[in-house]
């Protein structure tokens, strides 16, 4: 549904994409995972046809995002990661308004927004600068919805949203994904990557690494362990000091090790046990190939 | 000379007929990671700003670095550190200028203050960029530099409110391992985060639903009472029951 070719874009000196390919098929939640600055928000807006490659090529649905742009507009909801609706209009004069601009009307596509905009109609007389972030985020998704796109764009819908209303919304976008939606959504939040189908994991410009994330991490090349003691700190110091240890890192409540040999050396207060990688282990992992 | 840093006994703090905060109480110790959770409108904002010295509770009691949170809040802002990831430093001034200033405001003569500067500066690597805009470094610098100038007068307490979104992982681990540092120094560290998963990081943390605190211990010990597998589970079981929500 979804394909991006070697796409290549300078702004200035600064190379923000550095060859980046990729295909999404129909019915895909498809995952860019990835820090700010990484070259997600260009992405998006390549494939949004807001702005073009220095080179490369992308298509939607079989269309090119150059040359058939218009039509692109027509079959895409995007949601920029800057909250981009009109504070000034209320919550359904925002949605009435795209429904408009897209020559539909809100009654003709209510059922497809009605779980998520369901939630913020009592409030839809209230300006929607006025709304707290977890409702902004409805009001954007239902906007970007409301009429009836086949893939749906969301650079990073759940920056700034509590983990309530994060959770809230991953469960919409499955829901709109049971529909038949095509859905690209970037994230610099590790463990967002799980509830996507499959994920490219993005990093200055360029592409790490695609697949399901339960590959990913099934490839996980070393063996991790996972080491903690009275106090970490300490103890990463001292662990970082030897020279059997290959990587080592805090990752919440417990340090990661990965040891240069078989064995793992016995040291008095530390606890340690073998554990699976992570989305975020891989990430870490490939970005210090 | 006790050994907490902070400890806050049955405070509550209304605005008008609202009740924001409804008599907390708990205690942190010197050199803790504390992580302060909580949905939004849960009443965070308003323990943090009161912890800060910036507003008064209506009552009940407290210390902070060894001060009444009623009576010496101005000392209670001496003794403290700040820093947020939407508003830390002065992107148009230079990094030396940033701490320059910080170090200026906390009281610090000029001499300290070049001292200190330099000793930061090499343990960063950033020293050669001392005069380089805060705008033009990658956002983990801008953070580890934010980190930095808020702990650059040696304070008790340093509050950190949600400090490392956006990051890669390991530029997040290595600011991580500046906050352990600082702890390990006998800073106590006060955070707060919408990143449950940067709440694992933390020695202790407490989740307030409605104005109160609905759990406080060691994220194991939690997920354990929880029988729950991360803090993203403990925090939305409890975040469950709360009947305010976000639309106040």
């Amino acid at each position: 549904m979804i394909t991006a070719e070697d796409l290549h874009k300078n702004y200035g000196g600064t190379e923000a994409l550095k060859g980046v390919g990729f295909k999404v098929n129909r019915g895909e939640i498809f995952g860019i995972i990835g820090p700010d600055g990484g070259g997600k928000t260009t992405l998006f807006r390549i494939l949004a046809t807001l702005t073009g490659a220095d080179s490369g090529r992308a298509s939607i649905g079989g269309l090119d995002v150059v040359r058939d742009f218009g039509q692109i507009r027509r079959m895409i909801g995007y949601m920029p990661g800057r909250f981009s609706l009109y504070p000034d209009l209320t919550v359904e004069e925002n949605l009435n308004f795209y429904a408009m601009v897209f020559g539909t009307a809100v009654a003709d596509n209510y059922n497809l927004v009605r779980d998520i905009y369901g939630q913020i109609e009592p409030f839809r007389k209230r300006r929607a600068g006025a709304l707290s972030g977890g409702m902004k985020q409805k009001l954007a998704l239902s906007c970007a919805l409301i009429h009836r796109p086949k893939v749906l764009m969301l650079d990073e819908p759940t920056t700034g949203v509590d983990p309530v209303s994060r959770r809230e919304f991953w469960q919409m976008l499955k829901k709109l994904k049971e529909q038949g939606m095509t859905i690209l959504v970037s994230t610099p939040c590790m463990d967002e990557a799980t509830l996507c189908d499959r994920i490219a994991l993005m990093q200055n410009g360029g592409i790490l690494s695609i697949d399901t994330p339960e590959k990913m991490v099934a490839a996980y090349p070393e063996k991790l362990y996972a080491a903690r003691s009275g106090n970490n700190y300490r103890l990463l110091e001292t662990l970082k000091a030897r020279n059997d240890i290959k990587m080592c890192y805090i990752s919440g409540e417990s340090l990661r090790v990965i040891f240069r040999t078989e064995e793992t050396p016995k040291m008095e207060g530390m606890e340690i046990r073998r554990m699976e990688a992570t989305v975020e282990d891989c990430f870490i992992y490939l970005m210090q190939q | 000379m006790t050994n907490k840093a902070i400890t806050v006994e049955n405070i509550t703090k209304r605005f008008g007929g609202f009740t924001a905060v409804d008599g907390i109480s708990f205690g942190i110790e010197r050199g803790e990671i504390f992580g302060f959770l909580g949905a939004n409108g849960a009443g965070k904002t308003t323990v943090m700003r009161m912890l800060c010295g910036l507003s008064k509770p209506t009552s009940g009691s407290g210390m902070v670095a060894g001060f009444d949170m009623m009576t010496e809040t101005e000392s209670i802002k001496r003794s403290i550190g700040y820093m947020s990831q939407k508003f830390s430093l002065y992107a148009d001034l230079t990094v030396r200028e940033n701490l320059r200033l910080f170090g200026a405001i906390y009281g610090l003569r000029g001499r300290a203050i070049a001292v200190r500067t330099v000793k930061m500066l090499r343990e960063l690597g950033f020293y050669a960029e001392r005069n380089t805009m805060v705008k033009d470094l990658p956002l983990g610098w801008q953070q580890k530099l934010a980190f930095s100038t808020a702990i650059f007068h040696s304070p008790e307490i340093v509050f950190l409110d949600e400090p490392t979104g956006g990051v890669d992982p390991l530029t997040r681990r290595q600011f991580w391992e500046l906050i352990y540092k600082a702890a390990d120094s006998g800073i106590t560290v006060f955070v707060t985060t919408h990143y449950m998963d940067e709440a694992e990081y933390c020695d202790r943390v407490s989740i307030m639903v409605d104005g109160r605190i609905e759990a406080l211990d060691t994220p194991s010990n939690l997920k354990r009472q929880y029988n729950a597998a991360s803090m993203d589970d403990v925090f939305q079981r409890l975040a469950q029951t709360a009947k305010r929500n976000d639309t106040i």
